[in-house]
């Protein structure tokens, strides 16, 4: 999931990204409104999380543009001031959640994957795909009962898949939603995590669950296969 | 103790248009009573006096001076004692009585007129009086007057009485006027009148009393619709509280009275508007400035124990965690400050200070962050001693020398002096640069608490924009006051000027 967090205080911005980023999160970073605008309207990001309070150009003023440019990106607002009409006027700009300044890191994690899902329309945190089982609060992947250790980034890979499960999911996708300006990997790094899931996810399977379409990209799909399909009738 | 004098307004006009309007009804009552009742006695008098001409026209005097009584019985009826028991009398000039009622022979205590006044007395003189007989009370007549005289005398005489007498005399055979004068004295109850009089009075008093009972009514309804404009004013006031303080007083329809009470309501609300927005305003700026860096710390260091890191991360972690905190630090203190000048809890205790020294001495604390910038800083101290607070005026100067020195483009310079104005002999310690100046606009926003006159930027984490608002108040706490002269491009001079 790609995030993209404006705010000003550069300490505060730092550790966001750090936490974010450790957290399988491509996250790309902000320090003023007119930087943040330029940023939100440049790329497709899953959430924004913006902080009211900005030099240059106003949070409200940065949401009320980001929102007439038809940007559909997810936003929680940060703001230190209390006053209620602050979170009002956050919210029928067209905000999809707030949380007030200091917050606990934990809650606006929690608060960003729920607007990640609810980027992709999903309420259930558990994602089932035949017999993978991807929880995507508590961040855990079982296959057939067993668990399934990924890195974050592996992790982040496959909640991206498991999003769009049925569909194709191009490279260029898989690079715009999971990976910030920051990293200077190779071309073929999507490709190599995806070798590295498959892995670890179809290692040993007689199912595999990530499919490659020839130049179009991936896919995380239950393939009927002629066992499978007896299994089913005889039930 | 017993207030006679209301103290609600409608109630005390009512009052007082009562009170009014009760002493002209009174008066006017009285007076209308008076005239009737004097109106009333007097044609009493007169229906008496024209008796007593009739019983006067009954007599005839005789040449020879004796009378010839000829009083009719239907005239007499009255006076018989069974009937009304009226009385009457008739004396010649000496005051032998001529003639009286029947009913007199029983009861002779009848007042006679003196003697004297049968002769000082002028013809048609009359005097009237009121007595009691018995239980009555009567009204008696007294008329001196002429008795019909003798028909020969008649026909050369024209009129009567009054007009007779010179003509009496221009006649050859006189005759004696003054021996023909008579006294008829006529009794009548005065009953009829008292009993008239006795009406008008409970007419009066009733209508005196109506009168009033709707004045009173009236009063209070002129009372309230005098006063409808004051409850008016007064209930739209009532409905502003803290939360509505944008609403104004409705000064049209207004009298001209009120108006200035509305217009100096709005005026104070304005200011109290301003004042509530400006508090409201330092608040939320306070709240956004004490959470940022604790959210900035909070989060560092919820992150750095998210999972084990290298000694030189943790590192990395607590040296930003630390300037975070003395962040905090500078503001909390700063805000303390501000509260404690704001409460008037720092008094100013002068003492004598060399300023070239103070000066001195704090410029040295800023000569390296100077020296970097490639900033001259020069002092020109033109007094010694002066009485100041030390601890005024140091925050005083090191706010206006380090944001000289922020503010300023390398290759500007900064001069601090200190010297006594000419045209008041007034301290002024200043501090002048040639930096970029300061847009006219924005310099009365200095002041505001946490302004910051340009972004936060590279060294913006360094100050928070209290600097300046503590400044003014610190000058404010030693009786002085900071003034600031700037042009754009050229530079800026703020000056601390104490009395």
């Amino acid at each position: 999931m790609r995030l993209l967090v404006i705010e000003d205080n550069k300490m505060l911005a730092r550790s966001l990204g750090q936490g974010f980023q450790e957290e399988g999160f491509a996250v790309d970073v902000a320090a003023d409104g007119e930087e943040g605008l330029w940023h939100a309207e440049s790329n497709s990001y899953d959430v924004i999380v913006l902080d009211l309070t900005l030099p240059k150009l106003d949070g409200l003023e940065l949401l009320r543009q980001v929102r007439k440019r038809g940007v559909a990106s997810h936003v929680i607002c940060l703001t230190a001031r209390g006053a209620t009409e602050d979170k009002v006027h956050a919210l029928n700009l067209g905000a999809d959640d707030y949380l007030a300044k200091p917050f606990a890191f934990e809650e606006l994690l929690a608060r960003v994957r729920s607007l990640c899902r609810r980027a992709y329309q999903r309420k259930d945190p558990v994602i089932r795909v035949a017999d993978l089982e991807i929880n995507t609060a508590s961040r855990t992947v079982r296959r057939g009962g067993r668990v399934i250790q990924l890195s974050a980034r592996e992790y982040a890979l496959l909640e991206f898949l498991a999003f769009h499960a049925g569909e194709v999911v191009t490279r260029t996708m898989i690079w715009d939603h999971l990976y910030d300006f920051a990293d200077e990997t190779a071309s073929n790094v999507v490709d190599v995590y995806v070798c590295l899931l498959r892995k670890k996810i179809d290692g040993g399977s007689r199912r595999p669950l990530i499919q490659t379409r020839r130049g179009e990209g991936y896919m995380l799909e239950d393939t009927p296969v002629p066992q499978h399909a007896g299994r089913e009738k005889r039930r | 103790m017993i207030r006679f004098v209301p103290r609600s307004i409608r109630a005390k006009l009512a009052l007082y248009i009562l009170l009014l309007l009760g002493v002209l009804a009174i008066g006017l009552l009285t007076s209308v009573y008076l005239l009737a009742r004097r109106s009333i006695w007097q044609s009493f008098r007169d229906s008496l006096v024209a008796e007593a001409r009739s019983f006067a026209s009954m007599m005839e005097y005789e040449r020879g001076g004796s009378f010839d009584t000829e009083i009719p019985d239907s005239l007499l009826s009255r006076f018989e004692p069974v009937l009304g028991c009226e009385y009457y009398r008739v004396f010649d000039y000496l005051g032998r009585r001529l003639a009286h009622s029947p009913s007199l022979q029983s009861q002779s205590s009848l007042w006679q007129p003196p003697p004297n006044w049968f002769r000082i007395a002028r013809l048609g003189d009359s005097i009237f009086q009121k007595i009691r007989m018995g239980r009555e009370e009567k009204g008696l007549l007294t008329l001196k007057c002429l008795p019909r005289l003798e028909a020969a005398q008649q026909k050369d005489g024209e009129g009567e009485e009054g007009g007779k007498e010179e003509k009496v005399g221009k006649t050859a055979k006189p005759l004696d006027l003054k021996r023909a004068a008579i006294v008829v004295q006529v009794t009548r109850s005065s009953a009829p009148v008292r009993h008239l009089l006795s009406r008008l009075r409970t007419i009066l008093l009733v209508g005196g009393f109506l009168t009033l009972a709707a004045a009173t009514l009236g009063s209070r309804a002129v009372a309230c619709v005098g006063l409808r404009p004051v409850s008016r004013l007064a209930s739209s006031v009532q409905k502003i509280n803290e939360d509505t303080l944008g609403t104004r007083v409705p000064d049209a329809g207004l009298p001209e009275e009120l108006i200035p009470l509305a217009a100096k309501t709005n005026e104070m609300l304005s200011g109290l508007e301003k004042a509530f927005q400006r508090e409201k305003r330092f608040t939320s700026d306070a709240a956004h400035e004490i959470r940022t860096p604790l959210t900035a710390l909070i989060t560092a260091l919820e992150v750095a124990l998210r999972k084990d890191r290298s000694p030189q991360e943790y590192k990395e972690t607590m040296t930003e965690c630390l300037s975070s905190a003395r962040r905090l630090k500078r503001l909390t203190e700063s805000l303390l400050f501000l509260a404690a000048l704001d409460a008037g809890k720092v008094h100013a205790q002068p003492r004598p200070l060399d300023i070239r020294r103070v000066l001195d001495d704090t410029v040295a604390i800023y000569r390296e962050r100077a020296n970097k910038k490639s900033l001259p800083i020069s002092t020109n101290v033109s007094v010694g001693e002066v009485r100041a607070e030390p601890d005024l005026l140091a925050p005083i100067l090191n706010n206006l020398i380090s944001n000289a020195i922020e503010y300023c483009r390398p290759g500007d310079s900064i001069s601090i002096s200190a010297y006594r104005r000419d045209s008041d002999k007034a301290l002024c310690i200043e501090v002048a640069d040639t930096g970029p100046g300061i847009p006219k606009s924005d310099i009365e926003k200095l002041f505001y608490r946490f302004y910051r006159g340009r972004q936060e930027g590279e060294t913006g984490a360094a100050h928070v924009g209290l600097g300046l608002a503590i400044a003014a108040k610190a000058a404010e706490a030693m009786g002085g006051r900071l003034e600031v002269e700037s042009e754009l491009g050229k530079g800026s001079t703020f000056r601390l000027v104490l009395r």
